[in-house]
């Protein structure tokens, strides 16, 4: 386990076990997502008080709990990089910032859309989603930051300083439903019993989605992390095998 | 079993009243998907594209 840990963050090794993982991957995100949505869509009940239109939850939910997910992610590679110097790690920094911040503006546009019929209004200032709205500025300043280096390196240090900073963010995010009286929601509670708020019929398609948007999360992740090796490695003899490969296939055509 | 919650695909689309919130829901939804997978593949083809132009002009 601790070796392949250490594998992945040799760029070359962890191109080559990404190309062997990308096809499972996409195969367990497509079957995951599409039963969870469709059952999420057609199969379940619908709500005693918002009727067909909390099926918005399915979708709204998991983004909101990834975009947060997505930011610890951020975080974490960051302190790898800033400790440890590895340079995979801040790769992976770098490319969860634009997925983080699509992510997060779902999250957000879904909300909007579910509070208009629900709450009679798109937006209100209250904690959850001014908290969100600052994780997106987050995102998008880590987004521009990073592009105000010409060097890797700085621009690399700079944004993991500033995506550690914005971590206090996230417990504020989580528990701004307690903390203040907040006219979101607060915390779903899961339970398998039959008078529980939320009953299995309902929450087990929304775990199949949660999984899927997770395996679409990776995905996106590896992609966006290998282009960034092929960039830095260019002058590395088996990124030019690499090309060269390419090159003599698309010869054929 | 679960069983379809919809009397008729009509029904299903309209979404008992909803259609629009609920639908503009997953095409947001989708579209963000689509970009963060396109993007990538794109953005790959590019740089292989001027990896090779490198390469040519280095053993030209």
């Amino acid at each position: 386990m601790w070796q392949w840990f250490l594998q992945l963050g040799s760029p070359r090794l962890f191109y080559s076990k990404t190309d062997r993982y990308l096809p499972w991957l996409s195969w367990i995100t497509v079957i995951l997502l599409g039963t969870g949505l469709a059952w999420g869509l057609a199969f379940t009940p619908p709500d005693y008080q918002m009727g067909e239109n909390y099926r918005i939850a399915y979708i709204h939910v998991p983004m909101a709990t990834l975009a947060m997910g997505c930011y610890a992610m951020m975080a974490c590679f960051s302190a790898g990089y800033l400790i440890w110097k590895i340079k995979v790690a801040d790769m992976i920094a770098k490319a969860c910032a634009p997925i983080g911040a699509s992510i997060t503006a779902v999250a957000l546009a879904t909300g909007s859309l579910w509070g208009i019929p629900t709450w009679g209004t798109w937006w209100i200032w209250d904690a959850r989603l001014t908290s969100t709205l600052i994780m997106l500025f987050l995102y998008v300043g880590i987004i521009a930051l990073r592009s105000a280096f010409d060097s890797i390196d700085s621009g690399a240090r700079a944004c993991a300083v500033l995506s550690l900073v914005g971590v206090v963010n996230l417990p504020i995010i989580k528990y701004s439903v307690d903390w203040w009286n907040t006219l979101h929601q607060g915390a779903s509670n899961l339970s398998l019993s039959d008078t529980a708020a939320n009953p299995p019929e309902v929450w087990i398609p929304a775990f199949f989605v949660g999984f899927g948007v997770l395996g679409f999360f990776l995905i996106a992740l590896i992609l966006r992390t290998r282009n960034e090796i092929l960039l830095r490695e260019r002058r590395a003899q088996w990124v030019s095998d690499l090309v060269e490969g390419n090159q003599k296939e698309s010869g054929h055509a | 079993m679960p069983e379809f919650q919809f009397q008729s695909l009509a029904e299903f689309f309209a979404m008992g009243g909803y259609a629009k919130y609920v639908w503009s829901s997953y095409g947001v939804f989708a579209l963000m998907i689509a970009y963060n997978l396109i993007q990538p593949v794109l953005a790959k083809r590019r740089i292989i594209k001027a990896q090779k132009a490198r390469i040519q002009r280095n053993s030209a």
